[in-house]
């Protein structure tokens, strides 16, 4: 304690050679600083949380996304199966079969005008009948907005291709297929696109093992690079399924409007941009 | 500018400063030709397609934009908000084209093929809306 004191004079003499002496008392008090153990498990910050973009940002355009989406679900009963909306996201979901008229329409129709495909993607769910999904995402310059369209195929069924709407999606598709294995109907050029010569195997699929089955080495004696069969010591094989994050649960709950129901054919008047 | 110099106006005008679109020498003839083609194609399809009908309504508006334009390009491109005459006559063609395409497919029938039970289930929060 006599230390302490000590300590403390000596700061005051300090602070009051060089500065004003109210903010040296106010050096005297942090000096001392420690938090009371009742304060201990309280929140050292003062900030509010972020606002959530669900509600602030994102409301009106979901409202006017299902509106839209329940618009496109009318021009194409045959074709569409079902629409969700994201915050300001809009996905269709479509059978194979249904997917070249519906990029065809999403491409043309005056109200759409998405011209630019810019990725195909794959997902797979082991689980399921139609384990793939295969997923196209649309850009429109004109209107300044993406939408994405799902589909769904088995190892054996195939999608039919989508290069004949959009040339770009060729080598989108060969990695779809590279990858996973769905297979492109119709696609003039389908071959690997990623994997190394002579791989075997989809590398993206669930069942498709994290360390894959071959090992590469250079092999001094032949001079060349070997492949062997994986060797892997057991510790490795050992995966943590835990995420390192912190979970923070499920978010809020996307805002759908009230009365979103199908709705009576527009009158042509209402149409009119 | 004097009205029998307009075609010379856009005749004058050398680009339209996007790839792959060419400057068209007498466009308004043109877009109302397309316009009224893609009106009897559309004919075809029954009255209740919510397509035929939001088709309909859209390009009669645009017609009579034009009609009432009145050979004024400058005037037209700014009604319609679709940028220049020629992207006018782009999106025109595409609807055209498309117009053919869904009397082809039948698209105003119910939905052909079902999804299987749970294709669509994920594990997170969307908001869904199906036809059925």
């Amino acid at each position: 304690m006599a230390f302490r004191v000590g300590v403390r004079t000596g700061n005051l003499l300090k602070s009051i050679a060089t500065r004003p002496a109210v903010r040296s008392a106010v050096q005297i008090k942090r000096s001392v600083h420690s938090s009371t153990a009742a304060k201990a498990s309280v929140s050292p910050f003062h900030e509010r949380t972020s606002p959530n973009d669900t509600i602030t940002k994102y409301a009106e355009t979901t409202e006017s996304l299902h509106t839209y989406g329940s618009y496109l679900m009318q021009c194409l009963p045959k074709f569409i199966q079902q629409f969700s909306v994201l915050k300001d996201e809009l996905t269709l979901y479509v059978a194979p079969s249904a997917i070249i008229p519906v990029l065809t329409f999403l491409r043309d129709h005056s109200q759409c005008q998405f011209k630019s495909v810019m990725d195909i993607s794959g997902v797979d769910f082991p689980e399921r009948e139609k384990r793939f999904e295969v997923v196209y995402h649309l850009l429109s310059v004109k209107h300044a907005g993406r939408i994405r369209v799902k589909t769904y195929a088995g190892e054996a069924d195939p999608v039919p291709s989508a290069v004949e709407v959009f040339r770009g999606a060729d080598w989108y598709e060969r990695e779809a297929w590279d990858l996973f294995g769905i297979f492109f109907e119709n696609h003039p050029d389908l071959r690997r696109i990623l994997t190394d010569y002579g791989f075997e195997g989809h590398p993206l699929r669930k069942d498709f093992p994290l360390t894959g089955y071959t090992e590469v080495r250079y092999d001094e004696e032949r001079k060349r690079v070997v492949y062997e069969p994986l060797q892997l010591t057991q510790a490795f094989r050992n995966f943590e399924s835990l995420s390192p994050w912190e979970q923070v649960g499920d978010g809020t709950k996307g805002r759908r409007p009230e009365d979103l129901k199908p709705l009576p054919p527009p009158k042509p008047e209402e149409v009119k941009k | 500018m004097f009205r029998f110099t307009r075609p010379v106006f856009q005749a004058v005008k050398r680009t339209t400063g996007i790839t792959g679109l060419a400057v068209h020498p007498n466009p308004l003839p043109e877009l109302i030709k397309t316009y009224e083609s893609t009106l009897t194609t559309v004919n075809a399809l029954p009255q209740t397609s919510v397509y035929r009908q939001s088709v309909e309504a859209l390009i009669k508006h645009k017609l009579n934009i034009v009609k009432t334009a009145n050979g004024d390009i400058s005037a037209a491109e700014k009604q319609l908000q679709e940028g220049q005459i020629e992207e006018s006559l782009d999106i025109a063609s595409d609807e055209l084209a498309l117009a053919g395409k869904m009397l082809e497919w039948k698209a105003w029938e119910p939905l052909a093929e079902k999804p299987e039970p749970g294709q669509w289930d994920y594990a997170g929060e969307t908001t869904t809306a199906t036809s059925s």
